[in-house]
């Protein structure tokens, strides 16, 4: 069954150890001399984390060299860096990051809208909302990942089930700290904005928006990180079979391809990056509005 | 114990004792108002309407039941397991899974936090690097441990550690970091070593921060460990779940989410508490630093 979906493995070395050591040595190096004419391009946290990890690639490969690592077990960075290229080149990565992308965004854009409605109407109705309270957390101590059985036998195979719990990992952080940042907004604050003459919706948009915009973008970014976890345990326990970053990490490694799960794992990690730093942006982006 | 094994639990006999809480609880209060608290009373009613909601629509058939299983069967089917003990054995063997991860997260991130809280030239060489790893999501791990450490239970506690780990080693250092400079310099004043500074003013003072990352930690473990047992284990709670939804059982696949449910809910209340409790002793970093100064004064013989 793997055949049909699973690319035959005929990478090869794209790049041989010695040529890709000096390309690190040179990547760091022209990114130190770039810094030197364009101190604003290139952050020194940026600089110093592409050295401390050419310096870990070099070790890794040096070892990998020395055949003191088996390259079954741990294959050298040359081999993974390779079998990346050559799993884009033939189109077999790209619709497993467009998948995996697009049910987390998905849930996560619905997780946003929704917790961010519930919370400011649950915040509105805060009396009545203190009765079940105890119940959300109950609900909220249940791991997303243990809903993955139940959303299978409500929504079958497929994307469905998996934006559901992903859904549901997303939406209790961004829920309770929109709460908890409408809670902040100050009754003098709001009792302004009424004695001006502003109606309901002034004060949603004067004050308890721009209050509680901070706490909103805490709770997406941990969101998005639950988010990220279980969307890969949906992928791994294979809610879609043939489709996902997950999915391909576990294929492999029951096909003991370990150089693809290592590649798999990699671009999980860019992507995870990528995600919270273009969250992090946001917020630096929006920050005037406040 | 043998009689719940055996009996079954009707949809009415919930219903009505459901019924019998809600009218007992209001006839109660109104008969006098301070015996039971408005806010225990409004989510009791929460509870028993959400119960009595649940039951009602299986029972009058508007959800299938096979899609969703009522109250009454979860119980009696809660009850069969615990009677044969298969409940006890995954609850243990979950248990022994988190605490073994969740230790070895502890006993690795904490040390290190303290050392890259204090070492600021060394956490800025490495941050970058941590946060790329912290951003990959720990079951994506699970595969390449099973790889590495084979089957059983390594891969899964590995990948609890390595959940638990990032919060915890992030809030030390954040915890460090904001150790007061003059209370560091107080006690070097006063002839401590780094020793002291370390045991008096930057422990006491970081102690609430790792304390929330602890519990931080704690969620994000919790949540790996469901992942890894329902990916790549052969028992526990999470399997439980996984092996019931394969076999088509609802019921099991509820008895296996609400005890996740009630021991998630008793640890972080469990952590809540010591958090709690330490957040109060510390007494805001000052009268530990009172006592510390004693302790140093009575070591150089003052």
């Amino acid at each position: 069954m793997h055949g049909s979906y699973f690319p035959e493995i005929v990478s090869e070395d794209i790049i041989g150890s010695l040529p890709f050591l000096l390309l690190l040595f040179l990547l760091c190096l022209t990114l130190e001399v770039l810094r030197w004419f364009f101190p604003r391009l290139i952050s020194t946290s940026f600089l110093k984390g592409c050295i401390v990890a050419g310096g870990i690639l070099t070790v890794w490969e040096t070892l990998s060299l020395l055949k003191l690592l088996s390259p079954v077990l741990l294959p050298p960075p040359t081999k993974v860096f390779s079998n990346i290229v050559y799993l884009w080149s033939i189109g077999f990565m790209q619709p497993q990051i467009i998948s995996t992308l697009f049910r987390l965004l998905y849930a996560f854009i619905l997780a946003l809208v929704s917790a961010v409605t519930l919370g400011i109407l649950v915040s509105y109705f805060g009396k009545r909302f203190s009765s079940i309270e105890s119940l959300i957390n109950a609900g909220r101590m249940i791991p997303a990942p243990a809903w993955l059985s139940l959303a299978i036998l409500w929504f079958g195979i497929g994307h469905a089930s998996a934006i559901f719990i992903i859904w549901l990992g997303c939406f209790f952080p961004i829920f309770l700290n929109t709460v908890n940042g409408v809670n902040k907004a100050e009754p003098v604050q709001v009792e302004t904005v009424l004695t001006y003459g502003g109606d309901k919706f002034d004060v949603l948009t004067q004050v308890i928006l721009p209050v509680s915009y901070h706490h909103i973008l805490t709770g997406a970014r941990i969101g998005l990180g639950i988010g990220w976890i279980t969307v890969v345990t949906a992928e791994l326990a294979s809610v879609d079979i043939g489709a996902g970053l997950g999915w391909m990490i576990q294929d492999s490694r029951i096909l003991f391809d370990t150089t693809t799960v290592l590649s798999g794992i990699i671009v999980l990690g860019l992507f995870g990056m990528m995600t919270d730093v273009l969250l992090k942006k946001f917020d630096g982006l929006v920050q005037g509005w406040s | 114990m043998d009689i719940w094994g055996r009996c079954e639990i009707h949809p009415l006999v919930v219903i009505a004792i459901i019924s019998g809480v809600i009218l007992t609880t209001t006839l109660f209060r109104n008969y006098s108002e301070t015996a039971i608290s408005e806010k225990f009373y409004n989510s009791l009613m929460a509870w028993s309407l959400f119960i009595l909601f649940w039951e009602g629509t299986i029972y009058l058939e508007i959800i299938k039941s096979m899609l969703l299983a009522p109250p009454s069967v979860i119980l009696t089917k809660a009850f069969y397991f615990l009677e044969k003990g298969y409940l006890q054995i995954n609850i243990v063997s979950t248990l022994r899974r988190f605490v073994a991860g969740f230790f070895i997260a502890l006993v690795l991130a904490v040390p290190l936090g303290i050392a890259l809280g204090l070492f600021r030239k060394a956490y800025e060489w490495i941050a970058p690097l941590l946060d790329f790893i912290r951003m990959i999501p720990p079951p994506a791990i699970l595969p390449f441990a099973i790889i590495l450490l084979g089957i059983g239970e390594s891969p899964a506690v590995f990948v609890i550690a390595l959940g638990c780990f990032f919060p915890v080693l992030l809030n030390t250092v954040q915890g460090v970091r904001e150790a007061e400079k003059l209370h560091v310099e107080v006690v070097q004043t006063l002839g401590g070593d780094r020793m002291d500074v370390l045991r008096h003013v930057i422990v006491p003072s970081a102690l609430p921060t790792i304390l929330t990352g602890i519990r931080i930690g704690f969620g994000i473990g919790w949540l790996v460990l469901v992942s890894a047992e329902i990916v790549a284990a052969d028992s526990g709670l999470g399997f439980m779940i996984e092996g019931a939804r394969n076999r088509l059982e609802t019921p099991t696949v509820f008895v296996g989410m609400m005890t996740v449910c009630a021991m998630g809910l008793a640890m972080d209340v469990f952590l809540k508490k010591i958090e709690g409790f330490f957040i109060l002793r510390r007494g805001g970093g000052f009268l530990q630093l009172e006592s510390g100064i004693t302790k140093i004064n009575k070591k150089n013989n003052l």
